[in-house]
């Protein structure tokens, strides 16, 4: 048995499979870390990938697999897919917690592409396999802690996603002659229903007179599967009502929220849903499909479709950009429900959650979501 | 909620506010935390204003379908590019299986000839003694697996095998044919009915399906009476002519209609075509579906063609492409009392033989009466006869 070093401060390591920039996930990380460090937490990140723009940010998970453990540290792992850094931290003799950003279920790609969906199901049987190590796992909305209750977690707790506010900028929304702008962000992949906002889009253009464009934001994921959304949008005669984008800055997407009349959704799967929040806070109403976490995340602030049928969806969007009423009331609503998710509470929700495995100065514990009953085993690195 | 306007653009264009500058946002967001929702009352009231707002929706949808907002030829037009442009395996088609079964043939088997090339000098010699030393135990492994999946390919096989001959005899009894007739003898015969059924459904305060509407005499006349009526019907040309004349119809086959339903949403049903040309399972289904949709109270009414409309020489194309033998009333009224409708009777016509058959739901199903297979249909025939 190695002999664990225990002199040395508190030390949180961080650990996510990849680091690339415009990520959600990686904002998230970077704000929790800062919060950490404020706190007199020694905290380091480790990524087994890391993106060029982001090589200050992280260490290379390589050079973590080569310390020797320490009584002292803590690891906190990011579980969004499967990765090769799962072998290696359930090993280790140090305290395991998990934060559960979601994964998206296979169903949703093995039809598009098999091969991808594959690390869909690696993913999901890490988290059985980790729920054995954890001592924590936490969850960024309730609709996934949930799950990892089903996976068999011991304990849970909450911990919100810590979200930037995007910089306010004056824009007039987009299209204002005659004309309105519609915006999704997420990435390309089937789980976010694109293909049902295209053909709602046919639908409100076909049956109104002031028409609608829909900007949808994100990289691809699945080619098949943009490949199909392109020949959709010109079967339908859309070439000129829909635009596809990625790689948008901060600065981008505020501009692409502050210009649309509405921010319109889809997605048949969210963790939680950050643009939801981006939407609410730069006052734009929402109209979304109430599936998987969004009806956690937006509360009141959306009106909440009950499928994906696109004649409701149609006339949703138009009751959205037509009633001044509805809009005031659904962007008032979307005030407080974003304030709910605000940065400085999150944090304390993420310290808090933490406090209940990682000895933070001064941070009372967060109440669990679901406890076993079992006994934390604080023990660890006794042979 | 305030009732949401029509959304005619050239009448709310002025009323509506959708520019929204940094100070607003931040006037929104520089209000004190008191006067804001708290997140627990938000949390309470949020599933009221969902639900208040899919109410609204709901009724929004019925008012623009009334106008014509949303001709079924559009929807149709737009729901076939999204099915058809589908790629393999998404959209369900019979047509990918074949593709897909060969890559999966493809990739169902793994042999053990690991790759050992490598940049770094020495690295392809060490994996090429590696690959020697545990060939024995991959050449085991992979042995077994592969006979896995070959065992795993060939009940693929024979599955799909059973699967198409299933469809063959499903094909053999399952040809849409209502796109081939302009004008069918039901559409006649809803029409001769309609006062009739006016009198008989004209006081319900829910609304009333009629299934197969045809011409629109049926919904026309309970229009007139103030009833909240919408029609489906499969014929395009004759769905957009009813939409003109601001009628609330839908693009669907009767049953997927009724599938499609909610338990106990109808007052009232009212059908025809189906009830003459369907086959004995697609009518006992009617009748399991009509159970299930229809509210407490509800009234049915099958509207069917009389024997000689069989023999008139305009008729002979509908009828040839019928697939079931024409229903009796008495056969139709055994088979809805056997699934508990009360005062159920029919009444013919008094120019011709065509005839109703009326039904009351005064005992709604408790969800558990759905058709579930053609042997329970047939079984539930032969216990009528």
């Amino acid at each position: 048995m190695e002999i664990l070093r225990h002199q040395d401060p508190i030390e949180l390591c961080i650990f996510m499979p990849s680091l690339a920039p415009y990520d959600a996930m990686a904002t998230h990380v970077l704000e929790l870390k800062a919060a950490l460090e404020n706190v007199g937490l020694s905290t380091n990140l480790y990524a087994d990938e890391i993106k060029k723009e982001m090589r200050g940010e992280a260490i290379p998970f390589k050079r973590f697999r080569l310390k020797k453990p320490s009584r002292s540290r803590y690891m906190l792992y990011q579980l969004a897919t499967g990765s090769n850094m799962v072998r290696h931290l359930i090993d280790r003799v140090e305290p395991l917690i998990i934060q559960y950003h979601n994964i998206t279920p296979r169903s949703e790609f093995v039809r598009w592409d098999p091969g991808i969906s594959s690390s869909m199901a690696w993913g999901q049987r890490q988290l059985e396999v980790l729920s054995k190590k954890a001592a924590l796992g936490l969850a960024v909305s309730e609709f996934n802690a949930r799950e990892l209750v089903s996976a068999t977690f011991p304990k849970v707790a909450i911990s919100p996603p810590l979200i930037r506010s995007l910089d306010l900028v004056d824009s007039k929304r987009a299209y204002d002659v005659g004309e309105f702008k519609l915006l999704f962000v997420g990435r390309l992949a089937p789980n976010k229903g694109h293909e049902d906002l295209i053909r709602a889009l046919a639908i409100y253009n076909g049956a109104f007179d002031k028409k609608a464009h829909l900007h949808l934001i994100g990289q691809t994921v699945v080619q098949g599967y943009v490949d199909y959304l392109h020949d959709l949008v010109v079967a339908l005669g859309l070439d000129s009502w829909v635009h596809f984008s990625h790689g948008v800055s901060d600065q981008e997407l505020s501009i692409e929220f502050a210009s649309a009349h509405a921010y319109v959704s889809a997605s048949k799967h969210e963790g939680f849903g950050f643009p939801f929040v981006e939407a609410m806070r730069t006052l734009t109403p929402i109209v979304a499909v109430a599936s998987s976490a969004i009806p956690d995340t937006v509360g009141n602030g959306a009106i909440l479709l009950v499928d994906n049928d696109p004649i409701n969806m149609a006339t949703a969007w138009s009751m959205v950009l037509s009633d001044n009423v509805l809009r005031n009331k659904l962007i008032k609503n979307g005030i407080s429900v974003a304030h709910k998710w605000n940065l400085k509470d999150a944090i304390s929700a993420n310290l808090a959650a933490l406090a209940n495995v990682v000895p933070i100065p001064g941070i009372g514990l967060a109440p669990l979501f679901f406890d076993a009953g079992l006994e934390l085993d604080r023990n660890f690195g006794k042979s | 909620m305030k009732k949401t306007e029509s959304n005619n653009s050239s009448t709310t264009k002025g009323k509506v506010d959708l520019d929204t500058s940094s100070e607003r946002v931040l006037e929104y967001l520089g209000q004190s935390d008191a006067t804001l929702a708290s997140p627990d009352a938000v949390d309470s009231a949020a599933a009221a204003f969902v639900l208040e707002i899919q109410s609204s929706i709901e009724h929004e949808v019925k008012e623009l379908r009334s106008q014509g907002k949303y001709p079924p030829s559009l929807i149709a037009r737009v729901n076939s590019y999204y099915n058809s442009l589908l790629p393999l395996g998404a959209a369900s088609a019979a047509k990918d299986f074949k593709e897909a079964f060969w890559i999966a043939d493809r990739v169902a088997y793994i042999d053990i000839d690991v790759p050992t090339a490598s940049k770094k000098p020495g690295v392809s010699l060490v994996k090429r003694i590696l690959r020697l030393m545990i060939a024995w135990y991959l050449n085991y492994v992979a042995q077994q697996f592969n006979n896995f999946t070959s065992n795993l390919m060939r009940l693929i096989t024979i599955i799909d095998q059973r699967i198409v001959t299933l469809e063959e005899k499903l094909e053999a009894t399952d040809f849409r044919h209502l796109e081939l007739l302009d004008k069918t003898a039901s559409i006649e015969v809803l029409a001769v009915f309609a006062e009739s059924i006016g009198e008989l459904v004209g006081d319900s305060s829910g609304r009333i399906l009629v299934a197969e509407c045809g011409t629109g005499e049926m919904l026309e006349e309970l229009r007139r009476k103030g009833v909240d009526v919408y029609g489906i019907d499969e014929r395009a040309a004759l769905l957009d002519s009813l939409e003109t004349r601001r009628f609330d119809v839908r693009d669907s086959t009767t049953l997927f209609h009724l599938h499609k339903l909610e338990d106990s949403v109808l007052s009232g049903l009212i059908v025809a075509g189906i009830v003459d040309r369907g086959t004995i399972a697609e009518r006992v289904k009617l009748l399991h579906e009509a159970k299930r949709v229809m509210g407490q109270g509800s009234t049915l009414v099958l509207a069917c063609s009389g024997i000689t409309r069989y023999a008139d020489a305009s008729n002979h194309m509908e009828y040839d492409l019928s697939l079931g033998r024409p229903f009796s009333p008495d056969t139709w009224i055994e088979l809805l009392k056997r699934l508990e409708f009360s005062h159920v009777r029919s009444i013919s016509s008094e120019t011709s033989d065509d005839y109703l058959v009326v039904a009351s739901n005064t005992k709604a199903s408790s969800g558990g009466l759905t058709y579930s297979s053609f042997d329970e249909a047939n079984v539930n025939l032969d216990e009528a006869r």
